[in-house]
């Protein structure tokens, strides 16, 4: 993993590495690579890994709006927090998804709260899952996975990349996945959060509503809690 | 023999009259279930009754019945237990009394009723009659209570007390039935019994008008707290709008002296005196504009107004609303949704030192729902074991009208559930933080 921190604020730019390195000691983790940029342009030619950036809005040269929307072509999965002195609405003007906003003076609790927030949406969607199936083994990044059904005694994973047939079994597929992103809803649907379009008390609606997934009854208030957790790391 | 065929008609009967009462009057758990599968339950709840009566132990029958029927409402139907019980000892009563009001009777006009080779098809025939009896009753109550199934998912305490009549009335009828088994009554005296019968029957169908009635005006009592919360929300709302009037009114009437004071000052030819007085009038705060939030006005409003409060409360206050995400509520849902929400999350932060509310507002891609998230410090979980928010001596309330406390969370819900949407809180201990996370579906 790789922290961008970009501000034309010197001063910002310390406080910001600061706080981060000082989370990562508090948690007892190791902490990853942070290059710091203090303009847009420098920011933009970095080749490396852009996987948490936080981007001043207000600096001279590029636009900071600019520069965000174009990270986000070169990456989707950025986590972009855009860091503002501006008291006036912001959200409006941009064009591309900001993960959170944090206002200058950074409040440090706060910080801390949303990068946990970040760190959990980037670990599980970049954790990888070995896919064995008969003709050879796969690796996935949970986040291509959209759900996995058992049928007369097949297990197939479906996937952004198409549908897999796997030789485990779903208990198997349980224990693999991160269990804050995917749900067994029902003994033969496992439904991963992130392609969760719509719900009801019998079935869940996946990847614009292209599938579909049963919901065990009794599960329906685990699910729909488990579900609003998710949104809520995720916002 | 003969005897368990007319416990099989008498329970068919019943069965039948038992699925209509139930089918009018109680929301199903399950409510997708197939034919089939809804008979089965009630199939197996009168089999059991059926086997147990052959063993024609009156008492036993009774408490069978009342407990099976208890079991029966409660894992079939959305009912609380006090609920379940009552509707299942008023059956029996009503059920009971009016075999004992037709038994009492019957001896009078037909002396020989129970003696000669006719005995079986007698039997039958006052078994058919009492059931008629049991049927027209539940009929004519239920064509009483005809579309008022809500009422029936909650209790209040005066179904407790209520209960009890049921049950003393049992007593009471079990009394008199047994009396003229072992003591010679004249005729006159049996007909007094059959006549006591029939007054505890319409005892029994009182209660069971008391209850409804009972029932009815709680949830319309709850509906006009509900109400007058959201009065109150917007009362707040229009103090807040006069405030900033008067805010508007008194910069106003601050302006035309600072530009008359300014008007003397270039008559005396005092330019540097005008540059130094329109500077700090630049810096002043009373020209800095009040921070936007959102770009929905109405919330914007309500937010700014939360801010000010934080402010003077020494609480911190962030806000992270997504542009154009919101729009779809009304505006009498959004300031019952927002102004409760931040109520109650204010009211719990300011118990604790350095406290904080954050509310954000989200769309999520691709799916249905806008997320509004608030969490706010608190210094004690105030969800019970079951996660329902505890109210009343619980948590003791600061705000200046009690009688709001716990109905913020009815409306909360309300507006939720007119959005097709689901809430659920949640509180962490070691930072000391509650969170209440909604998600809405924008109608269309």
């Amino acid at each position: 993993m790789q922290i961008l921190i970009c501000d034309d604020d010197i001063l910002i730019v310390e406080q910001l590495e600061n706080y981060i390195r000082s989370y990562f000691k508090h948690t007892s983790a190791k902490c990853p690579s942070i290059v710091t940029f203090t303009d847009g342009q420098s920011l933009l030619s970095y080749k490396g890994a852009k996987d948490i950036v936080f981007l001043d809005i207000e600096m001279p040269g590029i636009n900071g709006i600019h520069v965000g929307r174009e990270l986000q072509k070169q990456n989707k999965r950025s986590l972009l927090f855009v860091v503002t002195s501006h008291p006036q609405y912001l959200d409006d003007a941009m064009r591309f998804h900001v993960f959170r906003y944090l206002s200058k003076p950074i409040d440090k609790e706060r910080l801390f709260r949303n990068f946990k927030d970040a760190l959990e949406v980037y670990h599980e969607s970049a954790a990888k899952i070995p896919l064995e199936t008969r003709d050879g083994v796969y690796t996935l990044s949970s986040s291509e996975v959209i759900y996995i059904e058992a049928r007369e005694r097949k297990v197939t994973v479906y996937t952004t990349r198409g549908a897999f047939l796997s030789v485990h079994t779903m208990d198997y597929w349980t224990e693999q996945l991160p269990p804050n992103r995917f749900f067994q809803s029902h003994r033969s649907f496992i439904v991963n959060f992130e392609y969760v379009n719509d719900f009801n008390r019998e079935k869940i609606f996946l990847a614009e509503n292209q599938y579909s997934a049963y919901l065990t009854r009794r599960k329906y208030t685990q699910f729909k809690n488990a579900y609003l957790l998710y949104l809520e790391t995720t916002k | 023999m003969e005897n368990a065929i007319c416990y099989a008609f008498g329970y068919i009967i019943e069965a039948l009259t038992l699925s209509i009462y139930t089918s009018r009057l109680f929301e199903r758990r399950r409510p997708g279930k197939n034919f089939a599968a809804n008979l089965l339950p009630l199939s197996a709840l009168y089999l059991t009754l059926f086997f147990i009566s052959l063993f024609q132990i009156p008492s036993v029958n009774l408490t069978c019945f009342v407990v099976f029927h208890f079991l029966y409402f409660l894992t079939q139907y959305q009912l609380k237990g006090l609920m379940a019980l009552f509707h299942s000892i008023l059956l029996m009563i009503l059920m009971w009394l009016s075999e004992l009001m037709l038994l009492s009777f019957f001896p009078q006009f037909v002396p020989a009723f129970y003696e000669g080779a006719h005995y079986f098809w007698h039997s039958l025939t006052l078994v058919a009659l009492t059931k008629i009896i049991y049927c027209t009753i539940i009929f004519i109550l239920l064509h009483i209570l005809k579309g008022k199934k809500k009422y029936f998912q909650d209790y209040n305490k005066i179904t407790f007390l209520l209960v009890l009549i049921p049950l003393l009335s049992l007593w009471v009828s079990i009394t008199l039935a047994y009396l003229p088994i072992n003591t010679p009554l004249s005729s006159g005296q049996i007909v007094q019994i059959a006549i006591s019968c029939v007054f505890l029957l319409i005892i029994n169908l009182l209660v069971f008008g008391i209850q409804e009635y009972s029932q009815r005006k709680n949830a319309e009592l709850t509906e006009m707290q509900i109400l007058l919360q959201k009065e109150s929300d917007f009362a707040e709302y229009y103090k807040m709008l006069l405030q900033e009037t008067e805010n508007h009114n008194i910069l106003l009437h601050d302006i035309k002296k600072h530009l008359q004071s300014i008007y003397l000052l270039s008559k005396q030819g005092k330019q540097e005196e005008i540059s130094a007085y329109i500077d700090r009038l630049l810096s002043s705060s009373d020209l800095k504009e009040s921070a936007r939030m959102c770009d929905n006005d109405l919330l914007n409003a309500i937010l700014c107004r939360y801010q000010k409060h934080c402010r003077q409360n020494k609480l911190s206050f962030h806000t992270d609303i997504r542009c154009g995400v919101i729009d779809f509520l009304d505006s009498t849902d959004m300031t019952s949704l927002f102004c409760n929400l931040l109520d109650n999350a204010v009211e719990a932060a300011s118990k604790i030192p350095a406290g904080y509310v954050e509310i954000s507002v989200s769309c999520r891609p691709n799916t249905a729902f806008v997320v509004i998230s608030l969490l706010n410090s608190c210094h004690a979980n105030p969800l019970d074991k079951k996660g329902h928010l505890l109210t009343g001596n619980h948590i003791p309330s600061t705000k200046p009208d009690a009688k709001k406390h716990g109905f913020g969370m009815k409306s909360i819900q309300k507006v939720v559930d007119k959005y097709s949407g689901s809430m659920t809180c949640y509180y962490e201990e070691v930072p000391s933080v509650f969170h209440t996370v909604i998600a809405l579906k924008p109608p269309g």
